[in-house]
């Protein structure tokens, strides 16, 4: 008899363990002054197009060269101006310097005039 | 006397035959001449000579001194004659009168009776005043071609056809020439037509005389597939009567006309017609040359007495070239 109230009491063992784990899990969860743990959401993961980013940098690209395209009209105009300017008030001729001579007419193959 | 010549000293090679026609140096030239160019300048050489003699008033057996020695009597005349009266009747009624041949009266009356040394500073002792023309109303010349005989009248007045038979002569030679290279010139002084291209592979440039003699041109032109035509009192200018006088005559007051113009210059598809209206022009002086040059649509320039130039918008898209007075 003491054998069989042996085995009993050994095949009883896991059954306290369980109630016994279940019991410190509910308790956990009903711990009224158990601090309220952080709700975290995972926020989606971003996903890039690699076809997208190739067409930012080429549009990027272009802004570039088309500012550096506007900055050379810049420089051109002014170059411009400047050699207008140039032309219209010519250089006073210094004192040794004389007046250029006028184009000589072309080689002509016929005159008109007076005849008879 | 007549000269031909090839030579290679411009561009392109050209023939060149020079002779003395009308009282004029005549310069006939061919660009990169063909197979016919030298007959081709037999043919224009013949061709002024041709209207040199049949044309002109200062030989007295001419065919234009016969009639004219009759004038109210009918004259059967060759065709060149017959054509060219033909060709100064339109002028006369184109040009509202201002081109009348009949002014012959008033040239011979002042002198001007033959070929004249007028670089010699000719003289004519005639009567102290101008003589005023006869009343006259429209020339009326006719003129009949039956069977290849042409017969004239001139309307009992002589006539002088000098400025329009060189003008013609010049349209007759070029018309010889037309085919005979790739391009030709006729220069007859005044009076010049031009085809095709000119010996230094652009189009013919042609200077227009200062009339005060100066050396260089006052404008260069390019022309091409044109004529054109100068009237100047340069030359033909002497003193009749205590007055100076010119071959450039008003019909309308019998006076020399142009008041303050010393010359001008038209180019026109035909040298002939060049002619004619380079006289019309004259005649409206120096006040009026470019109202009447812009209203007729002429490509013009002119000359005043004083030297200034004044030319038509259409003659400015042919200058190449303008003497600068500074």
């Amino acid at each position: 008899m003491t054998t069989d109230r042996r085995w009993v009491a050994l095949a009883l063992i896991p059954a306290a363990a369980g109630v016994f784990g279940a019991s410190v899990s509910w308790a956990g969860s009903h711990d009224p002054l158990a601090a309220a743990a952080p709700t975290t959401v995972a926020a989606p993961l971003r996903t890039l197009d690699p076809a997208r980013i190739a067409q930012e940098q080429q549009m990027a690209d272009l802004a570039a060269q088309v500012e550096a395209t506007r900055l050379r009209i810049v420089e051109l105009q002014a170059v411009l101006a400047a050699q207008t300017a140039n032309a219209q008030v010519p250089a006073a001729p210094s004192p040794q310097q004389a007046a250029p001579a006028p184009a000589p007419a072309p080689k002509v193959q016929a005159v008109t005039g007076a005849s008879g | 006397m007549t000269e031909t010549r090839g030579t290679t000293t411009t561009s392109r090679p050209v023939a060149t035959r020079t002779l003395r026609a009308m009282a004029s140096p005549i310069t006939l030239m061919v660009v990169e001449p063909g197979p016919s160019a030298q007959s081709c300048l037999d043919r224009a050489e013949a061709v002024i000579r041709d209207v040199a003699w049949t044309c002109t008033r200062f030989e007295p057996d001419s065919p234009l001194s016969r009639a004219n020695a009759e004038p109210d009597s009918w004259h059967e005349v060759p065709a060149t004659l017959g054509r060219a009266v033909q060709e100064a009747a339109g002028a006369h009624t184109s040009t509202a009168g201002l081109f009348d041949p009949r002014v012959l009266d008033l040239l011979l009356s002042w002198g001007y009776d033959r070929t004249l040394s007028f670089a010699d500073g000719f003289v004519h002792d005639g009567a102290a005043t101008v003589p005023k023309p006869d009343a006259t109303g429209p020339w009326r010349p006719r003129v009949i071609e039956r069977d290849g005989i042409w017969r004239i009248h001139l309307g009992g007045r002589q006539i002088d056809l000098g400025g329009i038979g060189k003008g013609l002569a010049v349209r007759w030679a070029a018309s010889e020439l037309a085919g005979a290279g790739s391009g030709f010139m006729v220069d007859a002084g005044g009076d010049c037509a031009f085809g095709g291209i000119g010996p230094e592979d652009t189009a013919w440039n042609v200077g227009v005389e200062d009339p005060a003699g100066g050396p260089e041109p006052l404008l260069v032109l390019a022309l091409t597939d044109t004529g054109c035509a100068t009237s100047s009192t340069r030359r033909l200018r002497w003193r009749s009567g205590g007055k100076a006088v010119h071959h450039l005559v008003d019909p309308r007051t019998g006076l020399p006309g142009g008041d303050g113009l010393a010359a001008v210059t038209v180019v026109a598809a035909d040298p002939a017609w060049a002619e004619v209206w380079t006289k019309a022009l004259f005649l409206a002086g120096a006040a009026g040359v470019r109202r009447r040059a812009e209203s007729l649509g002429l490509a013009a320039a002119w000359v005043g007495d004083d030297g200034v130039v004044g030319s038509t918008g259409l003659l400015d898209a042919l200058t190449i070239w303008r003497l600068d007075h500074g």
